[in-house]
């Protein structure tokens, strides 16, 4: 970038990146200089801010163009062949018969995903959307960590969207009394104990679990059921007794029991002694018995809480209990915010994608902006012109998509119909009932 | 042997938790590789058997039986799906392969006692067999189960001897196990063919507390109130019959005072019924009934049409003789029985299952 003009805007933009007009006069000059590849990013990252912007819009088309301003994806030549000269094939896209090869040196332009040059394509779109559109936040460190790591999130509360009761009840059942020491000594309140989060898959269990731990500003451990067991006798109870062991030594800490149903299942379904001797250990590390857990804040999570041994529900053990429902709306436009946030898009409407996705999980919505994407990608594909995301395709995806929580809540009915004697269900029983699902 | 191969090990384990399809997804890559390894053929055969693929579980069954002939464990996985599958003959001649690779195998026996159980004629072996797996495994709830379900297998008509020795087994299996949802249910089953409906009808309700996803039990709470409705549409045919009869034989008090008679008894039993199965199944009545017709809207209808039928005895019963008029009566009977004769049929085909 020698231009001394352009340099002196990147530095304005980078100083001010909410100012549009000051983006787009930058991606003009851009253009102008040849710099196809770094306009676009900033039309992209314009369009962030304004997705509704006519002129950047135009000006992303005109950079996506390239200098000959045509207006396709130009098909390099097949390695190994020569490249046109004089008589290059026409860009955009040319239908071919199947059965008419195209001659050796000229290749025409395909329709057919195949003959898409993918390497061209994602040079064109590399720098595409750098940063996230809506959400500032995040937690980029919490994924993908390896079993027994002990982590530090700086999840919280806030950053779970909407679920506003869920985070009422967690609060006061759960954050506050450990955010308050004086007060809980005052009540005699022990800092033991756990909580058994249950509800339909895929809609945040997890990150809920995380999010408390951000909130108390303790570790996290995440525990799924390949970390515990193991094909030799023992050994899966001594993997429960190790992450105890390793959640007292970083205590305060948050052990997150993933399927925790699995790992405690209710002793009348195992089948083998080797997974009723795990349970028994996990009751015992569960009781501090052979070690003391002040500090140690287990969070269970179960799809299905009516198979978890009812030993581990007694008090001290994971004695509160927490339903996470499919996401309410806000909840829903914050997902589709965090899933749009790193794909190009356009003329959003965030608000009308969240009512109509009523029941779907969180896992849903990103399938739905997984789909969404899929087609733009593969209609750039087909058509040779790349573009941007829109509600046309979250639309179509939409129609495809279908809420996964069905089979879920099928178990549930039963379940709320025929072993609720103790109540134990009355939440998930009200819900049922106020959508029609009971 | 499971613990030859770490992931059938682990995969072992998470079939034990009931997680078929994660086990596969464990076996999947191993088996790509060596897709004629015996302990991951019998290991997915079993996963694909317990997510009711039953065609997957003969095949697989059949390649592990093919890599390793000495091991009974495939057979018996290959048998049980064949079973399935409704291919009794070669189940059966499998399932006695597996019996005598491993004599003091219980399972070996148990499965060969219910492929014979589907053979004609074969009753006494497959009770003999059945015994034997209990005598086997003493101590193993679904061995019990086993014996019960041989003497008393689904959509057969049987001696109310063979009854005792299926209710003893079951009691014997809640004596080990008494949250036994399948035993309850079986159990209630034997109620059932005793004529005690309202004890069944309890038991099936049970059934449902200890394990909610017990969906035979649930479909066989229906077949109990599909019998209640039956019994109940004789009871008012009979009723209207006799009330038309006798009108016609004397059209005066006397033929009026049969018809109160037999329309208030009619009414009174019916009453008892609801009664005495709200007290079968305490806080469940409303829950069932809602059950049965959602499964069914056949069932909505023909009770609909049994409540009509009852309000119209009343109704001649009531009503000035000039207002009723024989004709509505006859029509509703017409109607009415033509969508209970079909409910009829419907039910008739549905006995209480295993």
């Amino acid at each position: 970038m020698s231009n001394p003009l352009i340099e002196s805007l990147t530095r304005a933009v980078e100083a001010a990146p909410g100012d549009v007009p000051l983006r787009l006069h930058l991606a003009e000059l851009l253009v102008a200089a040849g710099q196809q590849d770094a306009a676009i990013t900033q039309c992209a990252v314009a369009l962030q801010h304004e997705p509704g912007n006519v002129a950047a819009r135009a000006l992303m088309g005109r950079a996506m163009a390239g200098p000959d301003g045509g207006t396709s994806v130009t098909p390099p030549p097949p390695e190994g062949t020569a490249a046109p000269a004089a008589a290059a094939p026409p860009v955009g896209p040319q239908p071919t018969p199947p059965s008419d090869p195209p001659a050796y040196g000229a290749p025409a332009p395909d329709s057919s995903p195949v003959s898409f040059d993918w390497t061209m394509a994602e040079s064109d779109v590399s720098e595409v959307a750098p940063e996230r559109m809506f959400v500032a936040g995040g937690d980029e460190q919490a994924t993908d960590v390896p079993a027994w790591d002990v982590e530090r999130t700086s999840l919280t509360l806030k950053d779970v969207g909407g679920m506003s009761q869920v985070k009422d009840r967690l609060t006061a059942a759960f954050i506050a009394p450990m955010q308050n020491p004086e007060l809980r000594k005052l009540y005699g309140k022990s800092l033991r104990g756990g909580m058994l989060l249950y509800g339909p898959p895929g809609c945040g269990k997890t990150f809920i679990g995380r999010a408390i731990a951000g909130e108390l500003g303790a570790h996290f451990i995440n525990v799924g059921l390949a970390d515990v067991l193991d094909m030799y006798i023992g050994a899966s109870e001594r993997n429960v007794a190790d992450i105890f062991r390793l959640a007292r030594a970083n205590a305060p800490v948050v052990v997150f029991l993933d399927e925790v149903d699995a790992l405690g299942q209710k002793r009348s379904l195992t089948r083998s002694s080797g997974m009723r001797t795990t349970v028994n250990q996990l009751l015992t590390e569960l009781d501090g018995i052979s070690g003391q857990n002040e500090g140690v804040f287990v969070v269970g999570a179960t799809n299905q809480p009516w198979d978890v041994d009812p030993a581990l529900r007694r008090p001290g053990r994971l004695d509160r209990t927490l339903l996470v429902l499919p996401p309410d709306q806000p909840a829903r436009e914050s997902i589709f915010r965090h899933h749009l946030a790193q794909r190009p898009v356009e003329g959003i409407d965030l608000g009308w994608l969240a009512k109509s996705t009523d029941g779907f999980s969180g896992a849903d919505i990103a399938h739905v902006c997984e789909t969404a994407s899929e087609k733009a990608l593969m209609e750039g594909v087909r058509t040779g012109v790349i573009r941007m995301i829109q509600m046309k395709d979250l639309k179509a995806a939409l129609a495809e998509v279908r809420p996964s929580t069905g089979p879920w809540f099928d178990s549930a009915r039963n379940v709320v119909q025929f072993a609720n004697e103790d109540g134990t269900y009355n939440e998930l029983r009200d819900y049922m009932k106020k959508n029609r699902k009971l | 042997m499971p613990g030859a191969h770490p992931a059938v090990a682990r995969a072992e384990h998470l079939l034990q938790l009931g997680r078929p399809d994660a086990a596969l997804g464990l076996l999947g890559p191993d088996l790509t590789q060596q897709p004629d390894d015996a302990d991951l053929l019998t290991c997915a055969a079993y996963a694909y058997l317990l997510k009711e693929d039953w065609g997957q579980a003969a095949e697989l069954g059949r390649r592990a039986s093919a890599a390793d002939p000495d091991r009974d464990r495939p057979l018996r996985i290959q048998a049980s799906a064949l079973l399935r599958l409704g291919q009794v003959t070669d189940a059966t001649a499998l399932a006695h392969r597996a019996v005598q690779m491993a004599p003091d195998v219980y399972n070996s026996h148990l499965l060969y006692a219910q492929c014979l159980s589907g053979i004609p004629r074969s009753h006494e072996h497959a009770m003999a067999e059945a015994r034997r797996s209990v005598e086997l495994a003493p101590r193993e709830p679904s061995a019990h189960i086993g014996l019960a379900q041989v003497a008393y297998p689904p959509e057969k008509i049987i001696s109310p001897r063979r009854l005792d020795v299926a209710e003893q087994a079951l009691q014997r299996a809640l004596a080990l196990d008494p949250q036994n949802s399948v035993a309850m249910n079986e159990l209630a089953r034997v109620r059932l063919r005793r004529s005690k409906r309202f004890g069944a009808m309890t038991g099936f309700s049970d059934a449902l507390t200890a394990d909610p996803q017990n969906q035979t039990a649930l479909r066989n709470t229906g077949v109990v109130l599909g019998g209640f409705l039956k019994f109940a549409h004789v009871l008012i045919l009979a009723a209207m019959l006799v009330s038309l009869v006798a009108l016609d034989l004397d059209a005066g008090v006397g033929g009026r005072i049969a018809q109160a008679v037999v329309s208030v008894g009619v009414v009174g039993v019916v009453v008892w019924f609801v009664v005495r199965v709200r007290m079968a199944v305490p806080r469940r009545f409303q829950v069932f009934l809602r059950e049965f017709a959602r499964r069914d809207r056949w069932a909505v209808a023909w009770a609909g049409c049994l409540a009509a039928a009852v309000l119209l005895l009343l109704g001649a019963l009531l009503l000035p003789a000039d207002a009723r008029g024989d004709a509505d009566v006859s029509a509703l009977v017409v109607v009415a029985g033509g969508v209970f004769c079909r409910r009829m049929w419907i039910v008739s085909r549905r006995r209480p299952r295993s």
